[in-house]
């Protein structure tokens, strides 16, 4: 990047004496995108089950006997038999290990409101939380395309060019909108959540429609043409009660049951209208990711491509 | 021969067979099926000099009775030196009734003297006999009276600096009373004649205003006591209606008595030792309950508080909180509790109590101060492990859907029936754990229900009966074995978190 700056080699072009700038760039730029889209390897891993932490689970048994034994260790803390910092954290390493739990639990210390050494236990999380590997994710990414820009200087006078350069670019202009709009996002989805939150107006119009279909499959049974109507109608005619009510058996009885039919309707209405409401927040929130993700694809292969192509010839 | 001869023998002659008619506790038993129960849910125990059985503080579900040798009790006093020996355990001694009938954590540590011989028995089968088993029960009572009593009474503030023979005159002269869910204890406006401690369970008061309006005091859980700050005043009357939130255990000591105790100079013996009764002198936290009620002293007046009170927040312990300036509703967090557990059932679910217009305490098992699911359970399904956190016993479950009615925040689900069979009982071994040296990285395990409900009937350890097992409850078990908490170790924006209380009211500053 400093030779570039410096003036002394020329982004995008690769006359014979920049060939090691052209690679070292080239390289690294592909390390970056490798460890950016190692963000999606470790999400699926996970979500699949195929994390190599998946099979450093210990029996119950042995976490509770650790506890039992950092129990006694703390203990042994309250009452200043031991004080030394050292050791209690090598006493407490000890147990974890002794109980075969030293991959999955992890020790630290901190103080009490007395001056005391507070043992702390916490999970080990081996390959760090998903949220720090977003952040890298971004970071990597970023470092990516400002180094295939200087690797490749922007050029579209090459169909590579285009394709690397564009998906390039592609790439990270979604992800910077995404990043905003991720940012932005959920403060506009909460404010749009008013008595309901999109998870429970999701559950609440699914349990509307379960009912709503059970009541039309009686209905059906009496009058095919009504239960048709009884989901299709808009606002409810006085002859379209007037029938609900006789399919319902007729006098007071099936009056209130049409009544009760047609309220089901209604909030089953109101709802789903409330949830298209929150959906199309939420669309518009990850509305990058159709672009982020295909174009990120598409740019993986143009990136072997090309990385083959120069390899051969 | 011998073999089809023991299974034929009914309980008694077991009973009678192993010697446990000559252990004390276990003497006062009469009726078959109380003897039935016991020889279902009894375990032996051989243990090493030195070795810790219980550790003060933390729970175990289960008593513990002394066959042979010797065990020394130990507690530690909050700012003590060193812990207090608190008498021997000899053969046919017990210990562990308090945790394993009310749910308290242990209140000394036990540790073997000598080689020790020891029989324990599940806390749901200990139940049953403390309930249909009047001289059992009253022995249990009055083990309690003499030897735990007055280690449970020293750690309220009321009795801390209460000389030995005072309290020895005090132990004697209390009741015991167990009371169910939604009891009024007393009434505001009545006379109050009583200083009650609360052993187990939960108390809320609340007054009434002239304009009817009800306004939450207090709450008392885990040795607090009340009534004390009415006697102190001078008031012969309550100042509000105390209720239970919870099955709750009391013991009650006449205000008769603590007269008798402080002498000619009563009311400022009382005022003095009431003084002593504030939140921060007793240390230690009780989770959202101890937030809860610094917050009613304070006025209940932030709408947090009003809406975790509203939802019984106030009977959680560590909350599972969703940031809703973070979330982007990706789910993630659901999917990847699927993962970690082999019947594909989540024990989250991201509708909850929203307690703020950025957090929401999302609905995942609360491990509650006062476990309303535990309690119900006749199966001994459900226990806490040494440091509380609330288990399910997967064998133990019949399905009876008790514990799914009781909890107060929906968190607990069972399993689909027609989904659970044997067959999906190991989960699937992933092609990738056939590579050689790296494929033992990619075996799958499961956190929770690492073989899947099966279905059908079976007879159930506890009660003997052939139970038909309609499927599982299933909930949050903090992915138990795993390096991670999946939900939080998934979340690709930290917007769900597992905090203490404290995090819920960042200003530090509760009720304002």
């Amino acid at each position: 990047m400093a030779l570039a700056l410096s003036g002394q080699v020329v982004v995008g072009r690769a006359p014979q004496g920049e060939r090691a700038y052209l690679l070292w760039t080239g390289w690294v730029a592909l390390l970056l995108f490798v460890l950016a889209y190692a963000y999606v390897l470790r999400k699926y891993a996970h979500k699949l089950g195929y994390s190599p932490e998946f099979g450093w689970q210990v029996a119950k048994g042995a976490m509770e006997s650790a506890q039992q034994q950092l129990g006694v260790l703390r203990e042994r803390i309250a009452t200043k038999a031991l004080t030394d910092k050292g050791q209690i954290l090598a006493a407490a390493r000890q147990i974890l290990r002794d109980t075969g739990c030293a991959r999955v639990l992890r020790v630290q210390l901190a103080q009490d409101a007395g001056g005391l050494p507070l043992l702390q236990v916490a999970r080990t999380e081996p390959l760090a939380r998903a949220a720090r590997w977003l952040h890298a994710h971004v970071y990597y990414g970023l470092g990516a395309c400002l180094l295939a820009f200087l690797h490749g200087g922007a050029g579209f006078q090459t169909p590579m060019g285009v394709i690397l350069n564009g998906l390039t670019a592609l790439v990270l202009v979604s992800g910077v909108i995404g990043l905003l709009f991720w940012l932005a996002g959920p403060g506009w989805l909460t404010k749009a959540e008013r008595d309901l939150s999109i998870e429970e107006a999701f559950v609440l119009d699914r349990h509307y429609q379960r009912r709503i279909v059970a009541e039309q499959a009686q209905l059906h049974s009496v009058d095919p043409q009504l239960a048709h109507e009884f989901v299709a109608s808009g606002a409810p005619t006085a002859d379209f009660v007037q029938r609900l009510g006789a399919a319902c058996g007729g006098g007071q009885e099936g009056e209130r049951r049409a009544r009760d039919l047609l309220a089901l309707l209604g909030q089953r209405r109101k709802v789903a209208a409330e949830l298209q409401r929150l959906e199309r927040v939420r669309w518009l929130m990850n509305a990058w990711r159709p672009i982020h993700i295909p174009a990120s694809i598409a740019l993986l292969a143009a990136i072997v491509v090309h990385v083959m192509s120069i390899w051969l010839y | 021969m011998s073999a089809p001869q023991e299974a034929q023998a009914s309980p008694r002659d077991e009973f009678q067979r192993r010697g446990l008619d000559r252990v004390p506790i276990f003497a006062s038993l009469t009726k078959d099926a109380s003897i039935a129960t016991l020889m279902r849910g009894i375990e032996y125990h051989a243990c090493a000099p030195g070795a810790t059985l219980v550790t003060q503080g933390e729970y175990t579900s289960r008593l513990w009775i002394v066959l042979q040798g010797l065990a020394d009790q130990y507690r530690t006093e909050p700012k003590a030196e060193r812990p207090k020996h608190m008498g021997a355990l000899q053969a046919g001694e017990w210990f562990g009734e308090g945790s394993a009938l009310s749910n308290q954590p242990a209140l000394v540590s036990v540790e073997a003297k000598t080689a020790l011989a020891l029989v324990s028995v599940e806390a749901a089968a200990f139940k049953a006999l403390y309930r249909t088993e009047k001289a059992f029960a009253q022995l249990v009572d009055e083990r309690y009276r003499s030897r735990s009593l007055a280690a449970h009474l020293r750690i309220v503030p009321l009795f801390q600096s209460l000389p030995e023979a005072l309290l020895a005159r005090l132990q004697g002269a209390v009741r015991f009373e167990t009371l169910a869910s939604g009891r009024v204890i007393a009434k505001q406006g009545d006379v109050s004649e009583a200083v009650y401690l609360v052993r187990a369970g939960a108390v809320k008061c609340t007054q009434a205003g002239a304009d009817g309006t009800k306004r939450i005091l207090g709450f008392h859980m885990d040795n607090a006591s009340f009534g004390e700050a009415s006697l102190a005043a001078g008031e012969t009357r309550w100042l509000g209606t105390y209720e239970t939130m919870a099955p709750t255990d009391l013991v009650v000591i006449p205000a008769q008595v603590l007269r008798d105790l402080a002498g000619p100079d009563a009311s400022r013996g009382l005022e003095s030792t009431a003084g002593l009764i504030s939140r921060q002198e007793r240390g230690g936290s009780n989770g959202l309950f101890d937030m809860l009620r610094k917050g009613a002293s304070e006025g209940l007046s932030s709408d947090e508080i009003e809406i975790m009170v509203a939802g019984e927040s106030a009977k959680g312990g560590h909350a599972l909180v969703i940031d809703l300036t973070r979330c982007v509703r990706c789910n993630a967090c659901v999917e990847s509790c699927v993962a970690v557990h082999a019947d594909r059932v989540p024990r989250l679910s991201k509708t909850g109590n929203r307690i703020s217009t950025q957090k929401t305490l999302a609905s995942a098992c609360y491990h509650c101060e006062i476990p309303e699911c535990m309690m119900s359970c006749n199966y001994g399904a459900i226990r806490r492990d040494v440091r509380g956190t609330i288990e399910f016993v997967w064998d133990n479950c019949v399905g009876c859907t008790s514990c799914v009615s009781n909890c107060p925040y929906n968190v607990i689900r069972m399993t689909d029936p027609p989904q659970l069979t044997d067959a999906v009982a190991e989960p699937v071994p992933s092609i990738l754990a056939e590579l050689p040296l790296i494929g033992k990285f990619f075996k799958p395990a499961h956190a929770c229900g690492s073989k899947a409900a099966s279905s059908g009937s079976k007879v159930h350890k506890l009660t003997g009966r052939e139970e038909n097992v309609a499927g599982k409850a299933v909930k949050c078990d903090l992915c138990a074995g795993m390096p991670f908490e999946a939900c939080v170790y998934n979340c690709p924006c930290s917007a769900i978190e597992r905090v203490a209380p404290e995090a819920l009211f960042p200003t530090g500053k509760v009720g304002g």
